[in-house]
């Protein structure tokens, strides 16, 4: 993060602790920062905004500019807690929307590339080595599915119903539920992280192992701040909707 | 001739009636001798054993900070050559006692305290001097049967621990080998040849 734009904004820190605001230009914040990049293109917002602010490209396209920054500030800084106050039951509809695209990017790309990746590192590896890791990934592969599958399928349109007013009655699936059952996907990523670093042979080191890390950093980096958007932004919203009903 | 070995002997010890007790004690015998005693922790402990290079180190737990919950040569930084012993005057976790090479006991008599520093001799000098990572005879014990599939309940019953010693074996583990899932802790397993693949 570009520090002359940390004290620009002095002023705001102070007062809302937070450190974007609504007033500035979204072209400032994501040349002070490229980690925000693939919240535009999650929330589908197109480049070649030109000089306008947060506040009018969130209007352009029907979008909270609270809901926005607070995720801007949780992608920025890693000490950030969200604070759900300014945020309505229309904005669950667009954290929804977020959370799926974010799942096609780490199904379609994300997990795909570091396949890919992990199979070309372990193919200059001896067999036994080559085996494991691949049967560690492939399992892992699968649990990642199902746990995006459970949201997608379960989680999800629970919360979509509960939005249209139309709640199963008959059903005693709450979210608090999910809460329990959101297990903790990037464990297993950070393990890898650690056999490949600490414990595979360095007969088994290539260069592909760092194209390996550098994906699972990032891949880490972005679940990361996904699941601290379902649990600290979701999930309460989704409480408080089942309270006020 | 088979010489016998003199074993130099630092006893850190915070009871002047021990200390003098053993060191008394151990005036039978030429193979042992207690060459330093320790009876305060001020702090510079760790220097002393350097300066000292004792072959045995007998220390009662209380002598430790136990906060930080490591072993204790890693609270110490004792090498894996020397022996390190509990001599133990209350009662301690089951895991502290697991990371010493023996126990001596304060109603142990003198036959069995020379039998206990021998066997703790042999241990230490059986133990290939290969670091993984500075896992416990226990711990590689425990992670093995857990990249066997175990459950905590099945590791529990087969070694006669409780649940709890288990869990925290397995806290232990994962947090040394920087491992946390049981499929992680199966790879490590294998690739060290802990376990056969066949076996998973």
């Amino acid at each position: 993060m570009d520090l002359s734009l940390l004290s620009l904004q002095k002023s705001d820190v102070m007062t809302n602790n937070t450190i974007y605001s609504a007033r500035m230009k979204l072209a400032d914040m994501i040349l002070a920062d490229a980690n925000l990049l693939p919240i535009l293109e999650r929330l589908n917002i197109r480049l070649g905004f030109g000089d306008t602010n947060v506040k009018e490209v969130c209007q352009r396209y029907g979008l909270s500019a609270d809901l926005f920054l607070i995720i801007c500030n949780i992608y920025s800084f890693e000490t950030y807690v969200p604070h759900i106050d300014a945020l309505t039951k229309k904005d669950i509809g667009k954290i929804l929307a977020y959370l799926r695209t974010s799942h096609e990017y780490y199904t379609k790309v994300c997990f795909p590339h570091l396949h890919e990746n992990i199979h070309r590192m372990m193919e200059s590896c001896d067999a036994l080595n080559n085996k494991i890791i691949n049967k560690f990934y492939d399992d892992y592969d699968n649990e990642v599915n199902n746990h995006f599958e459970y949201e997608e399928k379960v989680a999800f349109p629970y919360v979509e119903s509960l939005l249209a007013g139309k709640r199963d009655l008959a059903s005693d699936y709450n979210i608090a539920q999910f809460e329990c059952n959101h297990s903790n996907i990037d464990e297993k990523l950070n393990d890898l992280k650690n056999i490949i670093i600490k414990y595979l042979p360095d007969s088994c080191s290539s260069a592909m192992n760092y194209e390996v890390l550098s994906d699972i950093f990032h891949i880490e980096k972005d679940l990361r701040k996904h699941t601290l958007i379902e649990n600290k932004l979701l999930i309460p919203l989704v409480s408080k909707l089942e309270h006020d009903e | 001739m088979n010489r016998i070995k003199r074993y130099k002997i630092m006893l850190i010890e915070p009871s002047p009636l021990i200390a003098a007790g053993l060191t008394e004690m151990m005036k039978q015998t030429n193979e042992f001798v207690i060459t330093h005693t320790i009876n305060d922790s001020s702090g510079c402990t760790e220097a002393k054993i350097k300066v000292a290079s004792p072959d045995i180190v007998i220390i009662d737990p209380i002598m430790m900070n136990y906060a930080e919950r490591q072993s204790v040569r890693d609270c110490l930084s004792i090498s894996s050559n020397t022996v390190v012993i509990a001599l133990i005057s209350g009662v301690y976790d089951e895991d502290v006692l697991n990371s010493f090479d023996g126990c001596l006991n304060l109603y142990d008599t003198y036959p069995q305290i020379v039998r206990k520093l021998h066997d703790a001799i042999k241990a230490v000098d059986k133990e290939p001097h290969i670091e993984h990572n500075d896992l416990s005879k226990r711990e590689r014990t425990i992670l093995i049967a857990i990249a066997q599939g175990k459950s905590n309940k099945e590791i529990a019953d087969e070694f006669h621990l409780s649940i709890y010693t288990v869990l925290t074996h397995r806290k232990n583990i994962s947090h040394k080998l920087g491992i946390k899932s049981i499929s992680g802790l199966t790879v490590y397993a294998i690739m060290n040849k802990m376990i056969d693949m066949r076996e998973m």
